[in-house]
């Protein structure tokens, strides 16, 4: 089972700040003196405490926490490389694309780069591609030639 | 009284013998002084002779030694010349890619300037051996010195032959040096022009890119981020 914690996951900085919420909570459970009810409730934040109570409600947890931990090493990640600082809303609207097209489970890499104009580069699985327009016109300019100069 | 003298019978008074003696006696005086003047003065021609002789047999030695020293270092001199014009020569050519028109300049003054120098040192060296020379004929006599003349015009001659002949291959260095900075010139021209058509096209590019970049607003930007996204799904960049 897909935990849901991993379909709200947008960005690659969403799964590290989930993966430092998760050791927080694996630390109370095997720290005697700490409460993991206090941690859980107090120490990470809503959305996840809520995912986290109701799907190993009834489950023994350590075994919750491995099966996260094993979902989240394999967590697919997407770099895209964009030419603008994205809002809050685009990275949604990307995620949810990418979500709803590619796989649930897919967390997005955002850098930024001007020097692309427009357009993306995408790094998934060892694989690249330029979709930059700075690509797209380069090899629209690349047979230009100043007329008479390379005589 | 009657004399016999070479067979003329003579009658003279006695009175007059004696007067005759007289005569006679000055006129032998006056034979053997001549004769002494005579050899004296062939004795001292002899020995002027033999001075000059001696001179002249000195002066020709001198004149050989002169042709076999200096005359060499004047021809070693001349062989650095255009060994040195000949290695600068390859040297300039070596590293006349990529040069500037300023630069270009100054390497081509300074070789001139280091051909004048090695000419003004070979010329210094003809120079001082004809000094020599004219030191040394100064001292002797004309005659000596005209007929030694015409081995020196021959000497003097041997050397400006030389000197010319340096000038020619140093003149033949100097062409060769310039066909290869002509050729060398022209490639790299050719070169310069292939990087400004680069460069010409390159700033089209940035200016094209930062022009439509600029020109792009949000919506569009993040539009054509979909439709990236679109296009790499279509050929099947997440399979």
């Amino acid at each position: 089972m897909v935990s849901e914690l991993l379909q709200r996951l947008r960005t690659q900085d969403d799964l590290e700040i989930l993966r430092g919420e998760l050791d927080v909570l694996r630390n109370a459970i095997y720290q005697s003196g700490t409460n993991y009810s206090d941690v859980l409730k107090n120490e990470v934040r809503g959305w996840v405490s809520e995912i986290i109570g109701r799907e190993s409600k009834d489950r023994d947890i350590k075994e919750y926490f491995d099966e996260i931990d094993k979902s989240l090493s394999s967590v697919p990640v997407l770099a895209v490389a964009i030419s603008f600082e994205p809002s809050e809303k685009f990275v949604e609207k990307l995620s949810t694309w990418l979500k709803e097209n590619i796989s649930k489970d897919l967390v997005v890499d955002i850098l930024f780069n001007t020097q692309l104009i427009g357009g993306i580069q995408l790094s998934f699985r060892g694989k690249y591609l330029d979709l930059s327009l700075r690509k797209k016109i380069a090899k629209e300019l690349e047979a230009v030639s100043l007329v008479g100069s390379n005589k | 009284m009657n004399y016999h003298i070479f067979g003329i019978k003579v009658n003279v008074a006695c009175h007059m013998g004696n007067e005759l003696t007289y005569v006679l006696l000055a006129l032998i005086s006056a034979l053997g002084f001549l004769l002494v003047v005579f050899i004296f003065l062939y004795l001292k021609s002899q020995r002027s002779l033999a001075e000059i002789q001696k001179n002249l047999d000195l002066l020709k030695k001198e004149k050989a030694d002169l042709e076999n020293a200096k005359l060499s270092p004047v021809n070693d001199q001349a062989r650095l010349i255009i060994d040195a014009a000949n290695q600068k020569a390859k040297e300039i050519i070596a590293s006349v890619q990529g040069l500037s028109e300023q630069e270009k300049g100054i390497l081509n003054a300074s070789f001139q300037k280091m051909l004048a120098e090695n000419l003004q040192e070979y010329k210094k060296a003809a120079a001082g051996f004809t000094q020599t020379y004219d030191g040394f004929v100064a001292n002797i006599g004309r005659d000596v010195k005209a007929r030694l003349d015409m081995g020196l015009n021959k000497v003097l001659s041997d050397a400006q032959a030389e000197m010319k002949n340096t000038g020619l291959k140093v003149s033949s260095s100097m062409e060769n040096l310039y066909k290869g900075y002509e050729a060398e010139v022209a490639e790299y021209k050719k070169g310069i022009l292939k990087q400004m058509d680069k460069l010409g096209v390159d700033i089209i590019k940035q200016v094209s890119l930062k022009t439509l970049g600029k020109t792009l607003s949000k919506k569009e930007q993040e539009d054509l981020v979909v439709k990236s996204l679109e296009e790499a799904k279509k050929l099947g960049f997440f399979e």
